[in-house]
């Protein structure tokens, strides 16, 4: 079990080693829906309202994968 | 420009902006505490008394406190110059660091991770659903119609151990909270 709410299926697109680490592209199937927990204060300041267009940002190195 | 490029750092400590030490300076003190005698160490290291004078008192001055002590010798004779708590606190942080960064420089991991950018941004356009509203924090859903591609970086061995291959099937897990937004600028 995982608790993390954001688990997105997909197919893995291309996958580059290296000697310890890697990077895997995953081609993500929509339509999905991403939760992100941010500061109130943050969203005041961005003045944030429903139906905005916005960009989500993760970095790399934060995303898991599982098969 | 022909051949590998290398990359090399040079060290030295400071003191509210004024240079104290540096690698040449910590091999004097080092060569001085080992031998007992300014005058071995710098025929030891090949350099001149005058340089290593100006040097050391430079360094004190920096310091605001000495950093070798001489004594004449007695009646049994062997004068020498020591090593003062001072100096050897200073040699002891020098090396320190030097290692530090040295081993720095030789981590492999690092290196690559430099390589493969772990800086890497995953950008995702997507239409703010829904927001709720907390005290101090707020969660705020958005829908994505475009299918995004998504980069992880992961351990090789993580990959190994998850068995995945091109064209596998995989699920991407991101952390609510390792998320960030903000508006799209329209272009």
């Amino acid at each position: 079990m995982i608790s993390a709410r954001n688990r997105f299926p997909g197919r893995v697109k291309k996958i580059v080693t290296g000697e310890l680490i890697g990077r895997v592209k995953v081609q993500v199937k929509i339509p999905i829906k991403i939760t992100c927990v941010i500061t109130r204060e943050a969203v005041d300041e961005l003045k944030i309202k429903e139906g905005d267009e916005v960009t989500v940002f993760v970095k790399a190195t934060e995303v898991m994968i599982l098969k | 420009m022909s051949g590998k490029l290398k990359v090399n750092f040079k060290l030295w400590l400071e003191k509210e902006g004024g240079p104290v030490i540096g690698q040449g300076g910590v091999k004097l003190l080092e060569e001085i505490h080992k031998t007992g005698s300014l005058q071995t160490a710098i025929r030891n290291l090949g350099i001149s008394y005058r340089y290593a004078w100006g040097y050391l008192k430079k360094m004190e001055r920096v310091v605001g406190e000495p950093v070798i002590k001489s004594f004449k010798g007695g009646f049994k004779g062997g004068g020498g110059t020591e090593v003062t708590s001072k100096g050897l606190e200073i040699i002891k942080i020098y090396n320190r660091f030097e290692t530090y960064l040295v081993s720095a420089l030789r981590n492999p991991t690092l290196w690559e991770a430099y390589g493969l950018k772990t800086d890497e941004m995953n950008e995702i356009n997507g239409v703010v659903e829904k927001i709720r509203l907390g005290e101090d924090v707020a969660e705020i859903t958005v829908h994505v119609s475009e299918p995004p591609e998504i980069i992880s970086i992961i351990t090789v061995d993580s990959i190994k151990n998850l068995g995945i291959t091109d064209n596998d099937e995989v699920n991407v897990v991101v952390k609510a909270t390792e998320i960030t937004l903000d508006k799209r600028v329209k272009t």
